[in-house]
């Protein structure tokens, strides 16, 4: 073969080479997506009914979240239950924020899993209803009585939009309070939790006073243990309450808004030195290492203080569970709830809609209220499943029978961008004193309505 | 040019064009076609014409973004750069474990970013922090500031995680000095000049060209730093680090403006096309060293 031909045959294998290579890439997510799909459709595309579907669950409730003990147990049950027809397949996805953000991202490519958690995020909740990528779950819930019969009203309410239900309703709640150390409360002499706003200022001044710092505050992330205190404030006003339940507010310049803001900066001067600038892991590491004598959480992180890899032998027996003074605390019933989409064939979205009928089933919901700490108001737990609880989650549990003002939760309701941007940003600011709390609920309404300003741009 | 020569050409320069091709003129094409649209990463973009561009020059976090960005290519032009060069002068002098110093200069460029937001964090915290905590034990007992959470010194400290990153200069400059002919100080030295004339009239001149490619280099990749921002003050507190590359992220991430940030994307371009014109200028890259 002459050295020409030899030339032109390399020439057009590397072409080829090279687009294949080429190819490949710009194919690599279909083919790994197609492999998920085919995967979670194989039911549908065999004409064998009696073969299984297969349905891929991301959840971000698995590592050291505080459910993913509760979480792998209800899979290993679903999938025994259903076993030759339906399997969930997990796909691992830890920490909330890295959860919310593989969403954004499937969302934006139009591969949307076949059941997910819908309100973790607020914004692209909304994305993703306005869309329609999302079934209307109303008709199978109204043809199921029994599913229909544990879920809550306003939950329901919540979840409606435009007469379709987007996301599964609740049937449960979880009650973020304040959980603080006894030990050091004891230290300080103060023997109850305090009743009223001022008594708690006047108890944070005897904890400081007796060498304690009073409370565990963040500024990073979204601002979690800072913005529970600042919100249960908040909903001390009936305005507030108000204020908290408008979906996506674009004004924060609210006289109660401003008193809210105040009070947070004031409990600034009660924490650690490292609160500005913490994250969640930073706070919730000066509660349990005893550094600081309160942090505001739901009950979920109990289950970290009687893990010994992240709290020290015997340290939830320390710790004692209170609402906010006025009987407050943070619900997340008004938030949406899971969510089947809509681009699967029909045999996978019945598999997905299984998933959460099983879920909302009195056994599974008390199996879920024992292992995480949350409130069935209609399933009732028996004395038998009290007694597997914790003696910690018995008392919150016992508590929150109490809540006067189930307050929702901000996190939930408030533009990602506040949550996620302005928050960071301006709480380091509001907490050292370098801005007003006007100055800060001003800027809060910035970032809100800038978002606005862009959509209709 | 021999036509077999030529295929030749043509045959090896083929994957580097058509990755060009594909890796990054058309994502740019796509960036500067979307960033004049109204787009939320889901549905079909919407043209807006110069809407975006016009919003960015009413938008008070752009401004301050772009001011933070500048300043910070600024610092590594002017201080990163020349810190690096100085040190490769002084290595090129070739003192006891030269060659160590060589290879913990680099340390820096291979720890990953991520780890060093981390290790800085635990730096700058204000409670068990290791520099307010030499601070404090030189005698400032009452000292305490929050270096990455402070308007003040958000900026300074933000900068200081990158700012003695040398790895990179001290080794391409170290490495064109030590090529060149030992014969030019010899020259110069038996002309009675002293090393530092010899470093400023003979070394730096014939290495412009390195130092100018060492000025884009960083510059550019100061431009799209994020990890170390991200990860510790995440633009705050208020705007005070908020630069381009964040901002891009933040209008994607939280606010599905893909058509906004986009147009921010594009100014970034812009800027690092403006940086590459002016130290091409500057450097007179396009002539020999030896000229």
């Amino acid at each position: 073969m002459k050295k020409k031909t030899v030339v032109k045959v390399v020439a057009v294998l590397l072409t080829l080479c090279m687009a294949v290579v080429l190819g490949a890439c710009g194919s690599s997510n279909k083919t790994q997506d197609e492999g998920t799909a085919q995967q979670t459709t194989q039911g549908a595309e065999t004409s064998k009914p009696a073969e299984k579907v297969k349905i891929n669950f991301p959840t971000y409730q698995v590592g050291n979240d505080g459910a993913a003990k509760w979480f792998a147990g209800f899979v290993e049950r679903f999938n025994k239950k259903y076993e030759g027809k339906y399997e969930i397949v997990v796909e691992e996805v830890p920490g909330a924020q890295a959860f919310v953000e593989k969403l954004k991202m499937l969302n934006a490519s139009n591969e949307l899993p076949a059941v997910f958690d819908l309100g973790l995020d607020g914004t692209l909740a909304s994305m993703i209803i306005k869309d329609n990528k999302i079934i209307d779950l109303k008709p199978y819930i109204d043809a199921d009585s029994q599913w229909k019969s544990v879920l809550m009203d306003e939950s329901v309410n919540y979840n409606t939009v435009d007469g379709k239900l987007v996301g599964a309703p609740a049937y449960l709640d979880t009650f973020s309070g304040i959980f603080y150390n006894k030990s050091l409360f004891e230290k300080a002499g103060v023997t109850e939790f305090p009743k009223t706003w001022d008594d708690f200022f006047a108890t944070c001044d005897t904890l400081k006073k007796a060498g304690v710092t009073p409370i565990a505050l963040q500024t990073n992330e979204d601002g979690w243990t800072s913005m529970l205190p600042m919100t249960a404030k908040l909903a001390s006003t009936e305005e507030g309450v108000k204020f908290l339940y408008e979906r996506f507010p674009k004004d924060f310049n609210k006289p109660y808004m401003v008193d809210a803001a105040a009070f947070l900066q004031k409990l600034f001067q009660y924490t650690t030195v490292d609160a500005i600038g913490a994250n969640y892991a930073i706070s919730a590491n000066n509660f349990i290492s005893e550094k600081a004598a309160m942090i505001a959480n739901g009950p979920w992180m109990i289950n970290t203080f009687n893990d010994t890899k992240t709290a020290p032998e015997g340290f939830a027996k320390k710790v004692g569970y209170s609402l906010w003074p006025g009987e407050i605390a943070h619900a997340t019933v008004t938030r949406y709830g899971y969510a089947v989409s809509e681009r699967f064939p029909k045999e996978v979205q019945e598999g997905a809609i299984e998933i959460l009928k099983f879920m909302a089933s009195p056994e599974e919901i008390r199996t879920d209220c024992v292992m995480n700490g949350r409130v069935a108001p209609k399933v009732p737990l028996t004395d038998e499943d009290k007694a597997k609880m914790d003696p910690l989650q018995v008392e919150v549990y016992g508590k929150v029978q109490n809540v006067k003002v189930p307050s929702p939760n901000y996190y939930y309701r408030w533009d990602t961008s506040v949550v996620n941007q302005a928050l960071p940003k301006e709480l380091p600011l509001l907490a050292s004193g370098k801005i007003t709390p006007e100055e800060f609920c001003k800027r809060l309404t910035e970032t809100a309505q800038k978002f606005t300003e862009s959509e209709t741009k | 040019m021999k036509k077999t020569k030529l295929q030749y050409v043509l045959l090896f320069i083929c994957p580097a064009v058509l990755i060009y091709v594909f890796v990054f003129l058309l994502p740019t094409i796509i960036l500067s076609v979307t960033s004049l649209t109204k787009w939320n990463g889901a549905n079909m973009p919407v043209f807006v014409g110069l809407g975006n561009y016009s919003g960015l020059l009413q938008d008070g976090t752009f401004r301050r973004a772009l001011i933070n960005t500048i300043s910070m290519g600024l610092l590594a032009a002017f201080v990163n750069v020349p810190m690096g060069v100085a040190l490769a002068l002084i290595l090129n002098r070739k003192p006891g474990g030269w060659k160590l110093i060589r290879s913990v200069s680099l340390l820096p460029d291979i720890i990953a970013s991520s780890v060093k937001a981390v290790i800085f964090i635990f730096i700058f915290n204000p409670g068990m922090g290791l520099l307010n905590g030499i601070i404090r034990a030189l005698g400032f007992s009452d000292f305490n500031v929050n270096w990455f959470f402070d308007e003040r010194t958000a900026f300074l400290a933000i900068n200081l995680t990158w700012i003695f990153q040398l790895g990179f200069v001290v080794l391409v400059c170290l490495g064109e000095l030590l090529s060149m002919p030992a014969s030019f100080r010899e020259a110069a030295k038996i002309d009675g000049a002293t090393d530092l004339q010899i470093d400023f009239l003979i070394n730096i001149p014939l290495i412009r060209n390195i130092i100018g490619t060492c000025v884009i280099v960083m510059v550019t990749s100061i431009f799209k730093m994020f990890e170390q921002i991200y990860l510790t003050t995440v633009g705050g507190p208020g705007e005070a680090t908020t630069t381009l590359a964040l901002l891009i992220y933040q209008n994607i991430t939280n606010n599905f403006q893909y058509g906004y940030a986009n147009a921010i994307g594009m100014v970034l371009l812009f800027l690092g096309i403006l940086v590459i014109l002016v130290v091409q200028k500057a450097f007179r890259m396009n002539k020999s060293s030896y000229e």
